[in-house]
Order: structure tokens, then C-alpha cells, then sequence
């Protein structure tokens, strides 16, 4: 089996509130994989479960074959996972130079210098502003600096929770551009949440439909975009 | 019912009574409104300080008294009290007059401490505020303990007794006045709980941000609720005060009268009335228990009392790890009764 | 006499530089306000008295059993006390209230064993002080160095480490964004932790140290908690030298302050020296939010 993520059958929420409904996910290697659906409907919770970070209630989570559910959260990471957060995705009192490392903080120590350079070859913007202080930069700045972060762990699946949101249309292209070089450049998979359609749907291999916690459709872009139904309901999109 | 019984029972409804009005002044700030007062002891000691200064003062003006005393309060201060207290025996009127002057000061100097401490802490979020107002409530005790024409320094003074027309019902009129008051804050405390201003206070506590969105001045109402509160503490602090009949600084500690309300009200819930009651019950019950047993216990090599400390300590880190909102917790409130509500929604039931 | 007080505050700076310090290390790493903080210093003393009267020696050379005895202490307080509370995400209120029943179990604990020395081994456990057995340096009684070394190299090594180690970098990262830090695989439980147990050896220390000039007593650390406050919100929980220099300050203002005030006014100010650090916190939230250090990072841009 070449599948490097693979959710099965997945109840999860936080606390007594039930957010996720029998999720079945399947992310293969070097795959991306997009996640969408209307607000509210659990995307976030989906990829904080994987991290944990939500409560899960039954089903499982599988990586490479072995399951993560219960593993601590601080330990998904040393298993490959990264993860850019939609809010708080740097720490905005350390400089960019202290993120990028403390997104290596699961890295020997003696690879860190080597891995910075090969995500600032990566995502080459960042390069400029490494002395800079993580709180004094624009939003589209600090958006790529965080993608910087969380791939500095050598991930081999990355989750992202829109990235391209709250951007101006130029800092929001600059960002798919970069994801789209990521997924040509490396094998890395991908688990992306996105509103801005237009952006993903060239990106991504495979669509998953969410809608108040329950997978309504699961195919390629191709097709979600040919279901004129589906997208009026759920998207807005004609 | 044994005479050592009943004395035992009219205590613990003094103290009843006196807590419940102290933890409901708690509850008005913490589960109303989110404000974590951990200086109730302030405006406490501000009544007390009153009840301690005022009513012997009130009592030499009111009845007939060698004037000459009054050069040296503190000094002749027990001469002063008992022949006070003499005439105050078959005079009803005076003595309630001294309570009730004494009272309105005692709120009086309540809601100024109140205001005080709160005027430069409201704007501050959830834990700064609580560590502020913790460190603000030590400064009437300092004040108190070093500066002694407030209440006598640490040893403090006594004062007259205001219940002592009641003969040989004077403890239990005393501990009957606690309670009342205790009731007269738990039906203001019910009156709010289904009032706009309520649903303002509780919109507060859970979303100030929103709150002051809507258009609420949220520092004013919070600074409202706390100069309420010092109101309570202080009526509760005076009221202490009268009935024992005594002022000591050095008695009127943080332990007593600012963590001995939070484990209560904590205990038994801070989001509802019957909670905060029965938490306030079943601790003072559990206080004057170890300390009637105090002397069963005498052949353990250190004082008892430091087992009070120990058992609401780890009943207090229990509850908070099994039941953090208390042992009763907050409903719902509705703004309209189920009828109403079935009428509007068109539905029989909800 | 100034001198004599001039002494006494450096002396009393520092040592309430090294209570401030804990407090502010705990606040910054987990974002919680430790009432018990006190009783940690309290214990420091103990640990001062029990073996100085049980196996001789200055005080000096059980500044590292202080050390090891609070940092467990500590950390235990927070496996036992903090950590499985928020772990269910409880508000910083409801941690606040933990810390404060954690303080009246210790409070208990250090009193019963007071109670113990005492009645069982006749020692004076309820007031000790033990300037007799202090040395003297260059004409100054020893605490004064000693407090001061303390505190410089608390204060030099914690930031070393903070500024240049990875372990460092993840506790500065847990304050900011503790979420984030988890994902990117920091072990929130264990780094919180030894931050517990860093407070606590830095009050341990205090704690061992404060008999050395000042009367101790069962309820020492509980009754300088709200001081401990005052220094570590004047301070400013941004930076770690916000202690050292609010200790500084309020140890300066109230001991050689009250006296230069007492000089002017007359005697009758001097017990209320205690009001200082209330009124300094008064002010520094009304007029200087984010404490000292934050308002000197702020003129520096």
C-alpha cells in the first residue's frame, strides 16, 4: 500500500461537543489532498485531531501503517507530520531566525543550520527577513514564514489550514505559487484546507467534501467542480 | 438540646450567616461577572474597622458616659464599652439606632473600598486583576495593625454590645441579624438572576469584547459590581464585628476572609445560589467541628487547627479536578417563562 | 544607622529579586500567578533551620540541598497540583484558586512540622535567625554577597539558557504560543516542568538565604506573597531581568526609603513600609501596564 495517511471511521470533537461524524480520509504518498467545505462544518477539528489537539472519541488514525490516535500530540511531529495553523502560526516575540529553529526543535542538533537553508531554498521570500522580529511582519510575510516553520521538522505529510486566508490576492498567489513548487519539487504530501477554490484546484489530486462533520463527497477536483449542485449548495460557487 | 449544643448552634449560625453574605458578595462578582476578588478581605476588614470605631463613639454621644474617658480612647477603651453596654441593656431604641448608623457607614466605607481597589484593576484581564486586588487586601491590615487610633493596634479593642437589650437572647438575636442579612443579599442576588441586568453581567463574565460591542461599558458596570460587592463585605464585616464584640486587625486575615469564602464558594459552585449556601454550610460545619475537637485531638505533636488547612486544601485541589464548576452548577436562565416561550415558538413544550 | 539599612536593602533586594524571579518564570512559561509560591520560600528556610540545627554548619552549605528540596517541591506542585487541571483546560482563575488550595495544604504541612521540631526536639522552629553564624567580607556581613552572587548568577545563567540553548528557546516559545510549540513537537508537561522546578530552587534559595538577616517564621513566605507580586508585575513578565530590577526598587524603597522618609516625617511612618509595595503596584498598573522591563524594552524600540 503506497497510503501514508489513512483515517478511518473517525468521531472527534472537544469536550461533550461532537464535531466529527465517521470520517474515512485517505492521503497517499506525494499526494495533496484538499479538504473543503462550509464554515463550521470541521475541517480544523479534522487536522487538529490528527495532532490530538481535539478529543477523539473512536476510530483511527493511521500513518505509515501505524497508528497515532493516542499518541501525545508533541510526538506526531517526529513522525513526520507538519502542521501550519490558521491562527498563531508563529511565535511573534522570537525572531524568524529562533521559529525556524524552534520548528526544528525535533531535529539533531547538528542539522538544524542544514535544514534552515533547505527550506529558505524553498521558500526563497523568507530569506530576507531572518533577524526580523516574527511580530513585525505583514500578514502575507508572516504566512510564509510560517509554511517555513512548519516544514523545517522534514515533513512527510504537511497539514495546512488555509493558508491563503485573510492574504491580499498578490500575498495569496505568492503562497499557492510556493505550495505548488513544494508539491513539484518534493514528495511531500499534502492535507490542505482551503476557501480560495480557484487557487487549489489545480494543485491538489483529490477532493473531500465535508459538511457538518460528515464526508458528502470524496473524488477528484475534476469531478466536485462538475457537480453544479454540490457546488452551489456547499460552496457558493456556480 | 444541651446548653454546650446550643451554643455550639447559635455559633455556626452567626458565622453561617456572616459567610453566606460574604460568599454571595462573591458570587455577584465571580460567577456574575467574572471578576476574581481576591481581596474580599478588604472591604471586610473596612466594615469591621467601622463596627470597631464607630458604634463605642455613637454609644458615649447617645448615653451617659464620664467624659473625661474620651481623652484616651484606646486606653480606657474597656470602661468606655462596658458602661456603655450598661446603659444600652434596657435601651432597644439606642442600640439599634448605633446598628443601623453603623451599618450605613460600614456599606459606606464597603463601597469606597470597593471602588478604590477596583478603579485601577477592572481594566485588567482575569488573573492580573485577582493578583491585584490580593495584594490590595493586605493594605487595611497594615494600616490597622500599626496605626492604632483606628482599632487599637493589634490586639485591637472592644465595642459595645448593640444585641445586649436581648438578655440571655442576645447570641441567638445576633446570629438571627447575620442570617437576615445573608437573606437580604441572596433575594438581591435572586432578583438580578432573571433581570436584563443579569443576562448583562453573565454577557460580560463570558465575552467582555462582545459585550462592549454592544455598547456596554464594561469597566463601569465591572467597577458598579465590585463597589456593590465592597457593600456586602463591608454590612458583612460590621456585622461580624457586633456580634462578637470585638476588633482585632491580626484576626482578620486573608486565610479567613478571602480564601475561606473562594474554597467555599469554589466547593460549591459559583454559578448558582443553593451552591455557594450549601458549600458555606458544610464548611463552617467542618471548621467549628475541628474546633470543638480541638482538645480530643490534643496528643498529636503539633496544634489541630493546621488540619482545617490541610483538609480544605485537598478538598478544594479535589473538586477542582473532578468538578470544576462546583458542586451545583449554573442553569440556563430564560428571559421568558415556558409558557411565554411556547406561545412565541408555537410550540407545547420546549 | 543609614549604612546599616543601606545593608539591609541590598540585602533584601536581592532576596526578593530571587522570590520574583520564580514567580515570574512560572507566570511566562504556563501563564500561571503561583500563590504558592510563598510557602516554596517558607520551605527554603526550613530546609535552612532543619540542617543547621541537625548537622551544624552555616547555613551556606545547605544552599544547594535548598536548591534540590524546593525544586521538587515545586515541580511536584505543579504534577500533582496544576498539570492534570489544566490539562482539562482550565481557566487561569481556576489555576489561581489550585495554587492558593496547594498553599493552604503546605501552609498546613510547614506549621505541623514546626509543631514537630518543637515539641519533639525543643528547637526554636516558630522565630529563628541565624546572623551569628554569617562570616564577613570586606568589612560586610556574608548574606549580602551571597544573596547578591545568588541572584547574578541565577539571573546570568537563566538567561544564557533562555537566549542560547534549544531548551531555552522552547521555553520562550511556550510562553508565547504554547499550541504552536506542541505541534512543533515541544513537550508542553516536561518543559513546563522544569520550569517549576527552576522557581522553585531560585525561592529555595531565597528561602535558605532570608534567615541569615531576617527573622523567619512559619508564615515568612505567606506573608511576603503579596510583595513577591508586586516585584514580579512591576518587573514586567516580559523579560527576565524584570525582577532583579523591581527587587531592586521595592527593596530599596522599603527599607532605605522608609528611613530617609522617617528622617523627615518622624518614626511614625516606619511600620508602614509594608504599604510600599502596594502602592508601587498601584501604580505600576495604573500608569506602566507592562512593568518595568517592558517600559525600558519599549524606550529602546
Amino acid at each position: 500500500m503506497s497510503d501514508l495517511l489513512r483515517v478511518e471511521n473517525l468521531n472527534a470533537g472537544y469536550g461533550a461537543i461532537h464535531v466529527l461524524f465517521d470520517v474515512d480520509l485517505q492521503c497517499d504518498q506525494g499526494e495533496a489532498v484538499a479538504i473543503v467545505g462550509p464554515n463550521g462544518s470541521g475541517k480544523t477539528t479534522f487536522l487538529n485531531s490528527i495532532f490530538r489537539l481535539a478529543d477523539i472519541f473512536s476510530g483511527s488514525v493511521i500513518l505509515e501503517g501505524s497508528e497515532i490516535q493516542r499518541e501525545r500530540s508533541h510526538k506526531v511531529t517526529s513522525r513526520g507530520v507538519g502542521y501550519l495553523r490558521q491562527e498563531g502560526n508563529v511565535f511573534p516575540g522570537l525572531s524568524v531566525e529562533e521559529n525556524l529553529r524552534m520548528g526544528a526543535f525535533n531535529l539533531p542538533k547538528d542539522e538544524v543550520k542544514e535544514r534552515i537553508e533547505e527550506v529558505l531554498s524553498l521558500v526563497k521570500p523568507v530569506g530576507p527577513f531572518l533577524r526580523r522580529t516574527a511580530g513585525t511582519l505583514s500578514g502575507g510575510e508572516r504566512e510564509m514564514v510560517a509554511l517555513a516553520v512548519a516544514l523545517m521538522c522534514r515533513p512527510k505529510l504537511l497539514l495546512l489550514d488555509e493558508p491563503t486566508s485573510g492574504l491580499s490576492p498578490i500575498a495569496a498567489a505568492q503562497i499557492a505559487e510556493l505550495i505548488k513548487n513544494l508539491k513539484d519539487k518534493t514528495r511531500l504530501s499534502m492535507l490542505i484546507i482551503e476557501q480560495n477554490l480557484k487557487i487549489l484546484f489545480d494543485v491538489v489530486d483529490k477532493c473531500y467534501l465535508l459538511v457538518s462533520g460528515r464526508i458528502i463527497f470524496s473524488g477528484k477536483p475534476e469531478e466536485l467542480q462538475s457537480d453544479k449542485e454540490l457546488m452551489k449548495t456547499y460552496l457558493g460557487l456556480a | 438540646m444541651s446548653g454546650q449544643w446550643f451554643l455550639f448552634s447559635v455559633d455556626l449560625l452567626a458565622l453561617f450567616g456572616i459567610y453566606l453574605a460574604l460568599n454571595l458578595s462573591l458570587r455577584l462578582q465571580l460567577g456574575y461577572t467574572g471578576i476574581a476578588n481576591f481581596g474580599l478581605v478588604l472591604a471586610f476588614t473596612g466594615g469591621a474597622y467601622v463596627g470597631g470605631w464607630l458604634p463605642i463613639r455613637l454609644g458615649m454621644w447617645l448615653v451617659e458616659v464620664d467624659p473625661s474617658l474620651a481623652e484616651d480612647m484606646i486606653w480606657n477603651n474597656v470602661i468606655i464599652a462596658s458602661q456603655v453596654d450598661l446603659s444600652l441593656h434596657g435601651a432597644p431604641g439606642t442600640a439599634m439606632t448605633i446598628l443601623l448608623i453603623t451599618l450605613l457607614a460600614a456599606g459606606a466605607a464597603g463601597a469606597l473600598l470597593g471602588l478604590l481597589s477596583g478603579y485601577p484593576a477592572v481594566r485588567l484581564g482575569g488573573d492580573y486583576l485577582a493578583i491585584s486586588l490580593l495584594a490590595f487586601g493586605e493594605v487595611l491590615a497594615i494600616i490597622g495593625n500599626n496605626y492604632d487610633p483606628v482599632v487599637g493596634g493589634p490586639l485591637g479593642v472592644r465595642i459595645p454590645d448593640v444585641w445586649a437589650w436581648a438578655g440571655d437572647w442576645r447570641f441567638m438575636a445576633a446570629s438571627l441579624a447575620n442570617c437576615a442579612l445573608a437573606f437580604g443579599v441572596w433575594l438581591y442576588l435572586d432578583s438580578i438572576e432573571k433581570s436584563p441586568m443579569g443576562r448583562m453581567l453573565r454577557a460580560i463574565r463570558d465575552n467582555p469584547d462582545a459585550a462592549s460591542s454592544l455598547g456596554k461599558n464594561v469597566a463601569k458596570i465591572r467597577l458598579n459590581v465590585m463597589v456593590t460587592g465592597g457593600i456586602i463585605c463591608g454590612l458583612a464585616g460590621a456585622m461580624y464585628t457586633l456580634y462578637t464584640t470585638g476588633v482585632a486587625p491580626s484576626a482578620l486575615s486573608r486565610f479567613d476572609w478571602t480564601f475561606l469564602p473562594w474554597v467555599m464558594v469554589v466547593f460549591g459552585g459559583s454559578g448558582s445560589n443553593v451552591g455557594v449556601l450549601i458549600g458555606t454550610f458544610v464548611f463552617i460545619l467542618v471548621q467549628k467541628l475541628i474546633i470543638s475537637y480541638k482538645f480530643a485531638l490534643s496528643f498529636l505533636p503539633f496544634d489541630p487547627v493546621w488540619l482545617q488547612f490541610l483538609l480544605m486544601g485537598l478538598v478544594l485541589v479535589i473538586v477542582l479536578n473532578f468538578r470544576p464548576s462546583g458542586l451545583v452548577t449554573e442553569k440556563a436562565s430564560y428571559a421568558l417563562s415556558r409558557r411565554e416561550m411556547a406561545k412565541a415558538t408555537g410550540k407545547e413544550t420546549l | 544607622m543609614i549604612m546599616a539599612s543601606f545593608i539591609d536593602a541590598l540585602t533584601y533586594s536581592a532576596l526578593l529579586g530571587l522570590m520574583g524571579f520564580g514567580l515570574t518564570l512560572i507566570r511566562r512559561t504556563t501563564g500561571v500567578w503561583n500563590v504558592a509560591h510563598g510557602e516554596v520560600v517558607t520551605i527554603g528556610s526550613y530546609v535552612a533551620l532543619t540542617a543547621t540545627s541537625f548537622l551544624a554548619h552555616s547555613p551556606y552549605f545547605h544552599l544547594p540541598v535548598a536548591f534540590i528540596v524546593c525544586s521538587a517541591v515545586s515541580g511536584i506542585i505543579f504534577l500533582v497540583g496544576v498539570e492534570p487541571i489544566r490539562a482539562k483546560g482550565a481557566s487561569s482563575i481556576l489555576l489561581l484558586v489550585v495554587t492558593i488550595a496547594i498553599s493552604l495544604i503546605l501552609i498546613a504541612v510547614i506549621n505541623i512540622y514546626a509543631d514537630y521540631l518543637q515539641n519533639v526536639f525543643h528547637l526554636s522552629s516558630k522565630n529563628f535567625l541565624y546572623a551569628r553564624l554569617d562570616f564577613t567580607l570586606w568589612g560586610q556581613m556574608g548574606i549580602l554577597w551571597a544573596a547578591w552572587a545568588a541572584l547574578a548568577v541565577l539571573t546570568v545563567s537563566y538567561y544564557l539558557m533562555l537566549q542560547h540553548t534549544r531548551l531555552g528557546l522552547a521555553l520562550r516559545a511556550l510562553a508565547e504560543q504554547p499550541t504552536l510549540a506542541v505541534v512543533m513537537g515541544a513537550d508542553v508537561k516536561s518543559l513546563s516542568f522544569l520550569a517549576w522546578c527552576l522557581a522553585g530552587g531560585a525561592a529555595g534559595l531565597a528561602g535558605c538565604l532570608f534567615p541569615m538577616r531576617f527573622q523567619c517564621h512559619p508564615g515568612i513566605g505567606t506573608s511576603m506573597i503579596a510583595t513577591m507580586f508586586a516585584v514580579s508585575i512591576f518587573g514586567g513578565i516580559e523579560k527576565m531581568y524584570g525582577p532583579l530590577l523591581a527587587g531592586l526598587v521595592l527593596g530599596f524603597a522599603q527599607i532605605y526609603g522608609i528611613d530617609l522618609l522617617s528622617s523627615l516625617v518622624g518614626p511614625g511612618v516606619i511600620p508602614f513600609k509594608d504599604l510600599i509595595p502596594m502602592i508601587v503596584l498601584l501604580l505600576t498598573l495604573q500608569f506602566l501596564p507592562e512593568g518595568l522591563s517592558g517600559f525600558v524594552g519599549r524606550r529602546r524600540g
